[in-house]
C-alpha cells in the first residue's frame, strides 16, 4: 500500500469513533447542555462492549451493549443537569473520572482476550477506486455507520421540526418553554442520544479496531470529540471535516516517524529540525486542542457566537419559576 | 357569571388573585374582568404587579391564591403550552424570540406540523414520530402570508429574527400568537420599546385584531394610550387592583391619580439649604441604551451644592441610562460630565468614586448588593481599599470593618442583621438592604449623589427614613440627582424638578409652581397640559417643548 | 396508580441536612462503590479498613497521605482561588506539568549549590505555571472566551506536549519516556523518613499565605465581590478584567509549583505518568473545599489518604487503584445531588392524579 493509500486507509477508522461521539456531543450541545464525559462514556461502551461480544461472540450485540452503556452514564449526567440543575460542568467530569474508574477497576480481566471483529465489506466497483478506494469503500460496518449517521444527524437537527426545537431549546430555554417546547424532555433526549453515540465509538474502538480491551484505550479520544463540536462550531458539516482532518493528523502522526520528512525533504538543517518537531507524533497530538482553543478565540474575537448558531445557553441551567 | 354558560360576556376573569414570592406580596386579591371583543388596558407605575398577573394568565406562575375563569371555566394553567392551547396568548415585553431562527421558524416553532396530505393514522406513537421528524412550511408558510395580510403585519417570514428591528420583532410576537389560533392576547407594555411611528402602527394593528374578533389585553403606564386605545381600563396599584373604569368617561388627570393613589403623609424634615456651587455640570449627553438604541439624545443637567433635583419619568424615558452615565458606568457617545469642575468624561466607576460621587442603582440584588456575601462585605465594598481599613499596609483590619459596619447599622437603623460578618445582605428586607447601600453611599459623604429609585419597593417605614437621610445629605451640602417614578417622593424631597420623556427633559419646574397632576401628565404624555397626546401625536409633543 | 412528584423550593436549608452533608456524601460515596468491590469478589468492609484504618495507623501511610496531598492541595487551590471569582479552571493538570517541566529543566541544566537551584526551579515552575494559566484568564477578560473549554484544552495540549518532551528533546539517558534523574542539589531534602520531604511543609505555609490572601486583603475581597457579583463589583469600581486575569495567574504558579514539587520531592526526575490526574481531582476537591481554605487543605488531606489507601490496597489485596477514582467521582456525584436537596423539597404522593409538575 502506498504511503498515501495507507493514510488515507487509518483515517477512516481513526475518524470513526471521533465521529460518532462528536455528532453525539453536537446533538447535546445544541440543546444547551455541555457533555464533558464523552471519555468516560467512551470507556464504558468499550468495556462493556467488547465483554458483551467476547461472552456472546456476536460483534453486534458487543455495540448494543456498548450503546446501552452510554446511555446509563448519560442519564446519570442528564438527571444531575437538567433535574437537580447541577453544574454541567462538574457534572461532566465526574461521568469521566467514574468512567475511567469503573472501567479500569472492573476491566482487568478481560485485558488479554480478543474478538474477531468485524469484516470489511467492499462496495463492489467503488472500492477499486484509487487511494480512496479501499479507505473509504472498503471498511467495517461501523465505519459505514458513522458515514451514514452524519447526514441523517445534518438532516435530524437542521430538517425536522424535533430539529428546530433543538436549537431553540440550546438558544433560549425561556422562549422555547414559552412556545410549549418541552424543554426538559428534549434536553434529556439530547443528553441520552449523545450518551448512545459515545457508546458505540467506544465498543467500536475495543470491538472494531483494536480487538481487545486495555484500560484508558480511549487515550482522550473523548476529549477531542468535545474539541471537534467546538472547533467545528456546532454544525454537523464542520464537525465531519474536523474528525476526518484531526483522525488525518493521527495517521499521520502514526507514520510520520518512518520517513523522516523534514530531513529528506529539506535542505536546510532548522527548517528541518522544525519540521520534524511538528511532525512528530507526540506533537501532532496538540494541534487538535490548539486549534480548537484558536477557533474559539477567533469566533469570540468576532463578536458575532450567535450568527454562528453557538448554543446560547449553553452550560447554564433552567428552571421555569425562578424567584 | 357564575350560572351564564355559553355566550359569556366576559371572556377572562381573575378572583382574588394572590402572587407571593416568599415574603413578597406581588399580587394581593387582584380582580379583573375582560369583556369579550374589547380592549383592555391595565394601568399602574412599576411593581405595582402588572406583569405578574399577566404571568400567572399565561401559565408560567401558579398564583398562591384565587382563581382564573376563563371562557366560564376555572382554569389553572400548568404552562405557557396549556394557556395558548386554551386560547390565551401572550408578546411578552422581553420578546421570547430564537435570534438566530427565521421569523417562520419561531412562528411554527414547537406546533410540529405534520406533512400536507398525512392522514393521521390513530397510532399515537407514529403520528408523533412523523410530527417530529419532518418539517414542512409550505402550508405553514402560506398561512402566515395570510394572516400578514390579513392584520396588516408586513413581515418577511424567511428573515432571521436577528436582522429585524424591535417593531418587527414584536410583529413576529403577535404572528406566533395569532398562528396558535387565540382568543385573547395579552400585550405587556407593547409601546415602551417602539419609537412614535412604530407605536402608531401597532396600534393599528391592535385596531385591526379586535375587529377580527380577538379581545386584547393592553398593559401600559401611558395614560394617553390608555384613553386612545382602551375601552375599559383596570389600574393596579402597590399589586392590588384598584378600579376599573370605562375610558370614555375619565379623564387623563382622574387616571393619574388612581394610579399614584393617595397620598401617605410622611414625616419629612426639610429645612431651607443655601445652595452653593455647581457640584455636576454634564452637558449635552447622548447614550445608548442595551439594544443600542439612543437612550438621551444630548441632554443637559446642572445640580448645585444643597441642591435636590428630581428627575421625573416613566421607567424607560432614559433615566436608567442618565444616573449610570452620572457614575462612569456607561459610555458616552457625545457630551462630558465635570464634578466641582473637574473633567471626568470617559473616567471609570472608580474614577467617579474617587472624585466624591455616590450612586445608588436602581436594582438593589443586580448592582446594589451582592446578596451572598455578608452585610460587612457589602457596607465596606467601596471602602475597603482606604487607608482607615488597612493594617501593616496589606491586610484588611476586619475587626475594624465589622465596628464600622455596627455602626453604619446602628444609625442608619438598619434591621435584621445577626452578626454583620455572618448574616448574607440578601436575607435582609428590601428596606432594610436600600438603607445599607444607602448608608454605604452617604457615609462617604459624596459631594454628589445620584440615586435611581432609592424607596422602590420598600416599605413605609423606611421610605420615610431614607428620604430623611437623603434630606439630611443635602443639608450638609451634597448635591443630589434623584430619580424616582414616585411624585410624592420628587414633591417631598425635590429643590427643582425635571421631567424626562424620550431620552429628554420636556418640563422644568419647582414642587411649589405646579402641581402633581401636571408633572404625571408631563411624564406619561411629554407635555405637562391637559391637550391630548392621542390625537395630536408626535409631532405637537416637539411643539411643546 | 400513578405517582406524582413535587419538587418545591426550600427556604432555608434544615440544619441536620447541613451538618450531615458531607458525612453523608462520604458514606453514600462508599456504599455504592462497594458494588463493584463485590463483583471482584472482594468483601468491601475488609478494603475499607485497609483503605482507610491501615493506613492512618501505619507510619508510612501517614507520610505518603501527607506526600500525595501536597499536589492535591496546590492544585486543588488552583480551582479554587478562580472558582471564587466565579470562574472554572480545567487547566490545573496542564499547569502542572509545564511547571514540572520547567522546574526539571532548570534542575537538570542549571549548575548551582543546593538551596539557590531548588529555589530557581520552584521560581521556574511558578513562573511557567502561571504564565500558561494566564492564557485562558486573559482569553476570558479581554474576549469573554469561555475559560472552561480554553483551560481544559490547553491541559491537555500541555500533557501531550510533556509526553513529547521526556521521549524526545528532555529524554534522558536511560532509554525510557522520562528525564535525567535529577542531581542530588536539586532534590528536596527528606526528613525523618525517606519519603517524607519536606515539601509538605507547604501544605501549611500555603495554607496560610492563601488563606490570608482569601480573607484579610482587599484582593480577597476583591475576588470574592466579582464572584458573587459581578454587576455589583463593577459598580463599586473593582475591575473583572484584573481580577480574572489574577485569579488564572495566581492558580497556575500554585499548580505549577506542584509539578516541581512532585518532581523534586518523589520521584527526582520527570516522567509521563507522574500525575495520576491531580489537575482533575482538584476539581473535587475544590468543590469538596469550596467554602474555604481550610476546608480545601482537608479536602486534599482526605483524597491524599484515598489515593494512599489506594496503593495499599492495590499491594495488599489486588484491588486496582482505580478504585479511588470510583469513589472521587461518586463524592462529586453526591455532592451534587445534596447541593440540591439542600435548596429544594420533594414530594411523593402515590395513587392520586394530580397536575403533573416538571422539575422547575
Amino acid at each position: 500500500m502506498s504511503f498515501v493509500a495507507g493514510i488515507a486507509d487509518s483515517t477512516v477508522s481513526l475518524a470513526t469513533p471521533l465521529l460518532l461521539a462528536a455528532l453525539g456531543e453536537v446533538i447535546a450541545e445544541r440543546s444547551g447542555v455541555i457533555n464533558l464525559g464523552v471519555e468516560g462514556m467512551m470507556l464504558a461502551g468499550a468495556l462493556a462492549g467488547f465483554a458483551a461480544a467476547v461472552v456472546t461472540n456476536s460483534m453486534w450485540l458487543g455495540v448494543l451493549v456498548g450503546l446501552l452503556a452510554g446511555v446509563s452514564l448519560a442519564l446519570v449526567h442528564a438527571v444531575l443537569a437538567v433535574s437537580l440543575n447541577a453544574d454541567q460542568v462538574v457534572s461532566g467530569i465526574m461521568i469521566t473520572i467514574l468512567g475511567i474508574g469503573l472501567t479500569t477497576l472492573l476491566g482487568r480481566s478481560w485485558v488479554g482476550q480478543s474478538v474477531s471483529g468485524f469484516e470489511e465489506i467492499a462496495v463492489p466497483g467503488l472500492s477499486r477506486l484509487p487511494i480512496v478506494g479501499q479507505a473509504m469503500f472498503n471498511v467495517t460496518a461501523l465505519d459505514y455507520l458513522a458515514l451514514a449517521l452524519t447526514p441523517i444527524v445534518w438532516y435530524f437537527l437542521t430538517r425536522t421540526n424535533i430539529g428546530a426545537e433543538i436549537t431553540a431549546v440550546g438558544e433560549d430555554p425561556e422562549a422555547a418553554d414559552t412556545a410549549g417546547v418541552p424543554v426538559f424532555r428534549i434536553r434529556y433526549g439530547c443528553i441520552l442520544i449523545g450518551g448512545a453515540l459515545a457508546g458505540i465509538a467506544g465498543a467500536q474502538l475495543s470491538v472494531a479496531f483494536t480487538n481487545f480491551w486495555t484500560s484508558e484505550m480511549i487515550a482522550g479520544r473523548g476529549w477531542i470529540a468535545v474539541a471537534l463540536v467546538i472547533f467545528g462550531q456546532w454544525r454537523v458539516g464542520s464537525v465531519f471535516l474536523g474528525a476526518y482532518l484531526f483522525a488525518a493528523v493521527d495517521a499521520l502522526s502514526f507514520r510520520s516517524g518512518d520517513v523522516g520528512l523534514g530531513s529528506e525533504v529539506f535542505g536546510s538543517r532548522l527548517i528541518a529540525d522544525v519540521v520534524d518537531v511538528a511532525l512528530d507524533p507526540q506533537v501532532m497530538q496538540v494541534y487538535p486542542y490548539l486549534a480548537t482553543v484558536v477557533a474559539l478565540w477567533y469566533i469570540m474575537r468576532r463578536g458575532t457566537l450567535e450568527e454562528l448558531g453557538a448554543p446560547n445557553s449553553l452550560v447554564e441551567t433552567y428552571s421555569r419559576e425562578r424567584d | 357569571m357564575g350560572g351564564s354558560m355559553g355566550n359569556h360576556e366576559n371572556i377572562l376573569e381573575a378572583k382574588d388573585v394572590t402572587k407571593r414570592f416568599g415574603d413578597v406580596v406581588a399580587n394581593d386579591q387582584v380582580n379583573l374582568s375582560v369583556r369579550r371583543g374589547e380592549i383592555h388596558g391595565i394601568l399602574g407605575e412599576n411593581g405595582a404587579g402588572k406583569s405578574t398577573l399577566m404571568n400567572i394568565l399565561y401559565g408560567l406562575y401558579t398564583p398562591t391564591d384565587g382563581t382564573v375563569v376563563f371562557e366560564g371555566e376555572a382554569r389553572q394553567f400548568a404552562s405557557p403550552k396549556d394557556a395558548v392551547d386554551a386560547g390565551i396568548g401572550m408578546v411578552h415585553q422581553h420578546f421570547m424570540l430564537v435570534p438566530s431562527m427565521s421569523v417562520l421558524e419561531n412562528i411554527v416553532l414547537g406546533e410540529r406540523e405534520l406533512p400536507p396530505g398525512y392522514e393521521p393514522t390513530g397510532i399515537g406513537v407514529l403520528d408523533r414520530l412523523v410530527g417530529m421528524l419532518t418539517r414542512h412550511r409550505s402550508a405553514p408558510r402560506e398561512r402566515v402570508v395570510e394572516l400578514t395580510d390579513e392584520y396588516g403585519l408586513d413581515i418577511d417570514p424567511d428573515r432571521k429574527v436577528w436582522e429585524l428591528d424591535i417593531g418587527e420583532q414584536q410583529r413576529v410576537e403577535i404572528l406566533k400568537a395569532l398562528y396558535r389560533d387565540v382568543d385573547l392576547l395579552i400585550l405587556d407594555e407593547p409601546t415602551a420599546v417602539l419609537t412614535p411611528n412604530e407605536a402608531e402602527q401597532m396600534f393599528e394593528t391592535i385596531q385591526s385584531l379586535v375587529e377580527e374578533g380577538l379581545t386584547v389585553i393592553f398593559i401600559t403606564h401611558k395614560l394617553w394610550e390608555v384613553e386612545e386605545l382602551a375601552d375599559r381600563v383596570t389600574v393596579l396599584r402597590d399589586g392590588a387592583s384598584v378600579e376599573t373604569v370605562a375610558t370614555d368617561g375619565v379623564t387623563q388627570s382622574e387616571l393619574a391619580e388612581l394610579m399614584v393613589g393617595k397620598e401617605v403623609l410622611l414625616d419629612l424634615e426639610k429645612a431651607p439649604v443655601d445652595v452653593g456651587d455647581p457640584v455636576l455640570q454634564a452637558e449635552t449627553l447622548r447614550v445608548e441604551d442595551d439594544r443600542g438604541i439612543e437612550a438621551l439624545s444630548g441632554v443637559d443637567l446642572t445640580v448645585n451644592r444643597g441642591e435636590i433635583v428630581g428627575v421625573a419619568g416613566v421607567s424607560g424615558n432614559g433615566q436608567r441610562e442618565l444616573s449610570q452615565s452620572l457614575f462612569g458606568f456607561r459610555p458616552l457617545l457625545d457630551g462630558r460630565i465635570r464634578i466641582d469642575g473637574e473633567d471626568l468624561t470617559g473616567e471609570p466607576p472608580s474614577g467617579f468614586m474617587d472624585a466624591g460621587v455616590s450612586y445608588i442603582p436602581q436594582d438593589r440584588h443586580e448592582y446594589g448588593a451582592a446578596p451572598g456575601l455578608s452585610v460587612m462585605d457589602n457596607a465596606c465594598a467601596k471602602e475597603f481599599e482606604s487607608d482607615r481599613f488597612r493594617r501593616y499596609g496589606f491586610l484588611l483590619d476586619y475587626p475594624n470593618m465589622a465596628e464600622y459596619t455596627r455602626d453604619v447599622v446602628d444609625r442608619f437603623d438598619i434591621r435584621g442583621v445577626g452578626d454583620v460578618e455572618e448574616t448574607p445582605a440578601g436575607d435582609l428586607s428590601g428596606g432594610n438592604l436600600q438603607k445599607l447601600i444607602l448608608g454605604r453611599e452617604l457615609d462617604r459623604q459624596p459631594d454628589l449623589l445620584v440615586a435611581n429609585q432609592p424607596t422602590r419597593g420598600v416599605d413605609v417605614g423606611a421610605i420615610e427614613s431614607i428620604r430623611n437621610l437623603v434630606l439630611e445629605r443635602r443639608a450638609s451640602g451634597t448635591g443630589v440627582v434623584l430619580v424616582s417614578e414616585d411624585l410624592d417622593e420628587l414633591f417631598d424631597l425635590s429643590d427643582r424638578i425635571r421631567v424626562i420623556y424620550e431620552g429628554e427633559f420636556v418640563f422644568e419646574t419647582t414642587p411649589a409652581a405646579t402641581t402633581k397632576t401636571e408633572v404625571g401628565m408631563a411624564m406619561t404624555t411629554g407635555a405637562p397640559g391637559e391637550q391630548s397626546q392621542a390625537t395630536a401625536g408626535a409631532g405637537v409633543r416637539a411643539e411643546d417643548r | 396508580m400513578t405517582v406524582s412528584v413535587t419538587v418545591e423550593h426550600r427556604e432555608s436549608t434544615p440544619s441536620w441536612l447541613r451538618y450531615t452533608a458531607p458525612l453523608l456524601t462520604g458514606a453514600l460515596a462508599l456504599l455504592v462503590a462497594a458494588v463493584p468491590l463485590l463483583v471482584l469478589n472482594v468483601n468491601p468492609v475488609e478494603a475499607y479498613l485497609v483503605l482507610f484504618v491501615g493506613t492512618l495507623l501505619s507510619p508510612s501511610g501517614i507520610v505518603n497521605t501527607l506526600v500525595t496531598a501536597v499536589p492535591l492541595f496546590l492544585t486543588g487551590l488552583a480551582v479554587y482561588i478562580p472558582y471564587r471569582a466565579g470562574l472554572w479552571n480545567l487547566g490545573a493538570e496542564g499547569q502542572l506539568f509545564f511547571g514540572a517541566v520547567a522546574g526539571t529543566f532548570v534542575g537538570v541544566n542549571a549548575d548551582f549549590s543546593a538551596p539557590v537551584l531548588l529555589g530557581l526551579m520552584f521560581v521556574a515552575s511558578g513562573i511557567v505555571g502561571g504564565l500558561y494559566g494566564a492564557i485562558p484568564g486573559y482569553l476570558r477578560a479581554k474576549h469573554d472566551v469561555n475559560e472552561i473549554i480554553t483551560s481544559l484544552m490547553l491541559s491537555l495540549a500541555a500533557v501531550s506536549l510533556t509526553h513529547y518532551l521526556v521521549r524526545g528533546p528532555m529524554q534522558g539517558s536511560g532509554g525510557s519516556a522520562a528525564t535525567e534523574s535529577l542531581p542530588e542539589a536539586a532534590l528536596v531534602p527528606t526528613v525523618f523518613s525517606p519519603r517524607l520531604h519536606v515539601g509538605v511543609v507547604l501544605l501549611v505555609v500555603v495554607a496560610a499565605c492563601i488563606a490570608v490572601l482569601m480573607n484579610h486583603t482587599s484582593l480577597g475581597f476583591r475576588i470574592s465581590f466579582v464572584g458573587a457579583n459581578v454587576g455589583a463589583a463593577r459598580q463599586s469600581g473593582i475591575s473583572e478584567y484584573r481580577t480574572y486575569l489574577v485569579v488564572f495567574v495566581l492558580g497556575g504558579v500554585l499548580a505549577g509549583v506542584a509539578g516541581i514539587v512532585e518532581v523534586a520531592g518523589v520521584y527526582g526526575r520527570l516522567f509521563e505518568g507522574f500525575s495520576p490526574g491531580y489537575g482533575f481531582t482538584a476539581v473535587a476537591v475544590a468543590l469538596l473545599g469550596r467554602n474555604g481554605v481550610t476546608r480545601v487543605l482537608a479536602a486534599a488531606l482526605f483524597f491524599g489518604l484515598l489515593q494512599t489507601g489506594g496503593s495499599s490496597l492495590a499491594i495488599l489485596m489486588d484491588v486496582p487503584t482505580a478504585l479511588v477514582d470510583v469513589i472521587v467521582a461518586l463524592i462529586i456525584l453526591f455532592i451534587l445531588t445534596a447541593e440540591f436537596f439542600k435548596t429544594h423539597r420533594i414530594d411523593l404522593r402515590t395513587g392520586r392524579n394530580t397536575d403533573r409538575e416538571g422539575v422547575s
